[in-house]
Parts: C-alpha cells; sequence; structure tokens
C-alpha cells in the first residue's frame, strides 16, 4: 500500500490527479503549495510526491531543493505545464527524479510512477531480485540458488544498471559515461567485451538476457516480469 | 545602376552644392541684368560717384531678395522626392502597406526609392503571414472545440446508448488531445519563429543525440515492431542541442507515424570529406508525398490527411523547416512510393 503526495494549486487537477491514483489502489494525500507539502510530510510517511512547480508561497523547484538539501531521497515526479528545454534541466538539478509535462497521459505516469518506486527500492535495499537470481550490490555479488558469483566491479555494475532499468535500451556512450566516467578514454570495444564476459557468465540462466539492440545499444531484459 | 558606387553623403553633399551655384550664378545673372537695364536707362547714373556705397547696396539688397526668389522657385525640385519619401513613410505607419513610391532617376533617388519599397514589400509580407497565421489557428482551434462542446452537451441528455456514450467520451478524449499537443507546438513555433540569431551553440555529439531521441519512441516503434537502422559512426558538430533535437523527434515521429507496420526506418548520417556539411536523412517505407505537397508539408498546420483523422497539428514540419534555417541549413524531402526520405543539411 503505497502512500502519494499530490501537490498542485488547481483543485481539478489534485481531484483528477487522485482518481487516477486511487484507481491504482494507492493512498492519496494532497496540498495545494510546497509548504503545505512539507507539513503533511512531516506528518505521514509517504513514498512518492507528484509536484506541480508553479504554486504560490513554495514552487515546485523550491521544495525539491528544500528536500534534497537535507538528504532526503524521496522519489520526486514533476508534473507541470512548463515545457521548455531549459525548465526541464532546471528541474533536474534540483534534484527531481522524473519529469513529465502536462497534459499527461495517466497511462504514462502510472507508468513510471511504477518505475520509481522499483528504483527507490533497489536503490534503498541495494539488490535487484529477478526470480531466483539476487543481485547485492554491496557485495557485488550475484546469486541463483548455491550458484555465487563475485563480480568485478564494472562488469557487476554494467549488468546491475541494465537490470535495474529492464527493457530500457542504453546506449554504449551512455553506459560508458555512466559507469568508466566521462572523461576515461575507455573505447567502445570495452563495452563489447564486457557485455561478452556478462553473457558468457549467465549463459543459460532462463531469468534475464542481455540483448543488443543494432545500431543503438543494449538492454537486459527479465523473463518472469510481472510488474 | 552607376558602376561606381558614389556613397550617399557625398552623392547629396554634391547635389546640394550644386544647386547652390545654380541658384548664386541665377541670381547673380539676374541682378547683373536688372543693373545693366538700370544703367543703361540711365536711372542709376543719376545718383554719381560720391555715393557709391548706395550702388554696392541695392546690389546686396536685390541679390539677397532675387536670390531667396530663385532659392525657393529651384528647390521645389529637390525638395518634392522628401516630400514623397515622407508620404511614403506615413502611410507605411498608418496600416497602408501598399504604399510605393518612385523618386526619379538619380542614382541617389533610385537607391532611396529601392529601400523603401523593399521596406514596403516586408511589412506587408509579414502582415500577411500574420494575418494568415492568427487565422489558419483560429480555425484550428475552434474545430475540436466545437466537436468538444457539441458531444458533451449530447451527452448531457440521458437517453443515450451505453455505446453512443462511449463513441462520444473517445472523441472528446481525442480532440482535447489534439489541442493539447497544438498548444505544445505552437508555444514551441512562437519560441523558435521569434528568434532571427542563432544562440547558444556548443560542440556536441550528433550521433549520440540522434540515437538518444529514436530510444525516446521506443515503445512507439516496438508496438509497430518496425525495425530501426541507425548504424553511424561518432560526428561531432557545432550547433544549439536542443533546437536540433526538435527537428529529429519530428521527424523520427513523422517517420514511424506513417510507417506501415513491420517496416524498417533507416536513419543515416552522410558527411563527405569534401564539403564542409553534415546530412542527417531520415528513411521510411511509407506512402509516398506527391510533388505539389512536398513544399506544402513546410507550412504552418499543413497535414496530408486534412480529415486530421491523424494525430499531430501540422506546426511540426515547419518548426523543423525553421530551425533548420536559423542553423543556415536546408530541409528536403525526396519521395517515391516505395520510401520517403527527409534530409536536413547543416554546415559543420
Amino acid at each position: 500500500m503505497f502512500h502519494m503526495l499530490v501537490v498542485d494549486d488547481d483543485k481539478n487537477i489534485r481531484q483528477l490527479m487522485r482518481a487516477v491514483l486511487e484507481a491504482e489502489n494507492y493512498t492519496v494525500f494532497t496540498a495545494s503549495n510546497g509548504e503545505e507539502a512539507l507539513e503533511i510530510l512531516d506528518a505521514h510517511h509517504i513514498d512518492l510526491v507528484i509536484i506541480d512547480i508553479m504554486m504560490p508561497r513554495m514552487d515546485g523547484y523550491e521544495f525539491t531543493k528544500t528536500l534534497r538539501s537535507v538528504q532526503n531521497d524521496l522519489p520526486i515526479l514533476m508534473v507541470t505545464a512548463k515545457q521548455l528545454p531549459a525548465d526541464r534541466k532546471q528541474g533536474f538539478l534540483a534534484g527531481t527524479d522524473d519529469f513529465m509535462t502536462k497534459p499527461v497521459d495517466e497511462e504514462e505516469m502510472i507508468l513510471r510512477i511504477k518505475a520509481l518506486l522499483r528504483r527507490a527500492k533497489i536503490a534503498s535495499e541495494r539488490k535487484i531480485v529477478i526470480g531466483d537470481v539476487t543481485l547485492d550490490y554491496d557485495s557485488l555479488c550475484v546469486t541463483r540458488g548455491d550458484d555465487m558469483q563475485e563480480l568485478p566491479q564494472k562488469e557487476f555494475l554494467l549488468l546491475y544498471k541494465l537490470l535495474s532499468y529492464p527493457g530500457k535500451i542504453f546506449t554504449r556512450i551512455q553506459l560508458m559515461d555512466e559507469i568508466w566516467g566521462t572523461d576515461s578514454g575507455t573505447g567502445w570495444e570495452t563495452i563489447t567485451v564486457h557485455i561478452s564476459r556478462l553473457r558468457k557468465r549467465f549463459d543459460g540462466w532462463p531469468e534475464f538476457e542481455i540483448e543488443s539492440v543494432r545500431g543503438l545499444g543494449y538492454k537486459a531484459v527479465k523473463h518472469n516480469d510481472k510488474a | 545602376m552607376t558602376k561606381h558606387k558614389v556613397p550617399p553623403r557625398t552623392a547629396l553633399t554634391i547635389l546640394f552644392a550644386i544647386m547652390i551655384f545654380i541658384i548664386l550664378s541665377l541670381t547673380m545673372f539676374i541682378v547683373g541684368i536688372l543693373v545693366f537695364i538700370l544703367v543703361r536707362t540711365g536711372i542709376i547714373n543719376k545718383l554719381g560717384p560720391p555715393n557709391a556705397l548706395i550702388p554696392i547696396m541695392l546690389l546686396a539688397f536685390a541679390s539677397i531678395l532675387v536670390g531667396t526668389l530663385v532659392g525657393t522657385i529651384i528647390s521645389r525640385a529637390p525638395l518634392r522626392p522628401a516630400t514623397l519619401l515622407i508620404n511614403g513613410m506615413n502611410r507605411l505607419a498608418s496600416g497602408d502597406y501598399k504604399a510605393r513610391i518612385d523618386l526619379g532617376n538619380l542614382s541617389i533617388a533610385r537607391e532611396i526609392t529601392t529601400s523603401f519599397n523593399t521596406l514596403a514589400e516586408e511589412l506587408q509580407h509579414t502582415e500577411m503571414l500574420r494575418s494568415d497565421f492568427v487565422n489558419n489557428f483560429s480555425h484550428e482551434l475552434k474545430t475540436p472545440l466545437i466537436s468538444i462542446r457539441g458531444f458533451a452537451k449530447l451527452l448531457q441528455k440521458k437517453h443515450l446508448s451505453s455505446e453512443q456514450q462511449q463513441e462520444y467520451l473517445a472523441i472528446i478524449v481525442d480532440e482535447s488531445t489534439r489541442l493539447c499537443d497544438m498548444s505544445t507546438s505552437v508555444l514551441n513555433l512562437a519560441k523558435v519563429e521569434n528568434q532571427s540569431i542563432l544562440t547558444d551553440t556548443a560542440d556536441f555529439n550528433l550521433s549520440e543525440q540522434l540515437r538518444s531521441c529514436i530510444l525516446l519512441f521506443e515503445k512507439k516503434w516496438s508496438q509497430k515492431n518496425l525495425t530501426i537502422r541507425a548504424d553511424f559512426e561518432e560526428h561531432p558538430v557545432h550547433a544549439n542541442e536542443d533546437l536540433l533535437k526538435q527537428v529529429w523527434i519530428n521527424l523520427i515521429d513523422n517517420a514511424i507515424k506513417f510507417s506501415p507496420d513491420t517496416g524498417e526506418i533507416h536513419v543515416f548520417i552522410s558527411e563527405p570529406l569534401s564539403s564542409d556539411e553534415i546530412t542527417v536523412s531520415v528513411k521510411n517505407n511509407g506512402p509516398m508525398i506527391s510533388t505539389e505537397n512536398q513544399n506544402r508539408i513546410f507550412n504552418k498546420f499543413w497535414q496530408g490527411d486534412t480529415s486530421h483523422s491523424s494525430e499531430g497539428s501540422g506546426i511540426g514540419l515547419s518548426i523543423a523547416r525553421r530551425i533548420t534555417e536559423l542553423h543556415k541549413g536546408n530541409i528536403s524531402v525526396v519521395s517515391s512510393p516505395e520510401e520517403t526520405i527527409f534530409s536536413v543539411t547543416l554546415p559543420r
């Protein structure tokens, strides 16, 4: 039973969001500006905040910055009419986890919320569980029943990243930048080599597979995906 | 057109000097004749030598009078163009953009005439675009709103079958979505049209940007089972990253929208060593765009399917064209029944 907090100064939008979220069996709290939202956070346990940007008294950017400044990693989804790339950048710089432009497709919003919750769980537990397979971030180990393998750091990080966003395609450059750093001199071949090593290690494991998408990049596919 | 271009300032000064010369010469000539006549008829002689001052003063006085008279008459010629110009400008200011002038054949006059008439034409053209746009937009806005209101009113009546209700509600949802998308597009268009020079340029990896844009549409192309070919090397480029992103998003979205199921979309980059340009092309196997339409698709609000049953508002390609123009590049389309290719060429 997840607790959502919807923050928007427009009454109809709050009502709409409440209806959409309650249809997914989430418990919904609402606030009409950043200050009220902070008060609610003090009083109740909240799993995710859906927040507008343009609000009186405390806007979405302020609220996000406030939370992040006290190391609060609560997942935040910004939903706003502001659509310029500069607005998106500002949102991400403030610390939001995701950004959607109004009018939102309700289905897409629900999917993104689910993804955010999943990632928050992974981030807090630092574990990914797929069927019988467990990846443990702190020990760099991948376990399946009795079979436990400790991976070299880069291989583990690569697999962890791909499995944190199952089904999402990452380009080689994105993976290189994230795992090896943007300034490293590593070339494409490194990624190709690591991927083939991972495939060899987990060849035959039915729970997941790493697929190449020609010209674009790689993705991890889960084979018993329910969510 | 004179081959030597005399700068306007010098030309005017020369003209002015010539006029003064003419006025003074005429004046002296007329006064000279007057004096001659007076001397001949003996009027001046009566005054005699001791009063040599008087003839000089008379001469001076006469010069001034005659000079002013001559000047007034002659200056009507050079002042006429100035008056024409002032009248023309006043007409433009009051909104009559059809005003044109003709100041005569002197090279300086022709220059001013050309400048003025070009100005008037540009203003007229802008005015036309503006009122065209407002008309179009107003129509595009009203059409879905009429549907929405109409169907909502029908729904207010109680005796509709549940099938009809669902149908009307679906229409309301579709039309509202279309309106929202349109307002987003128009906002983008306004932003891009108000820019006359390109700002915020930077070096970035064009290939990676294309890949990211393609990935943005992953859900859409997997739903249609499309194959995406996007094999290219890394191509750095210097441009406005956000604006180019909009162009790729528009082209790729269109390619997907108009591609048949299980079709292929091929994105490729060509950067010949000999030229200093880079061309990005997006190819799909969609229906052919006829030659007459190939130009029109870049106009605002133009959609191939005039029944508006496809999504989108017809503004994307005009935004794309404006952005490529800002980059001093160009966008073109080649279409046959098997495939359609949109190409954007940019200077490196």
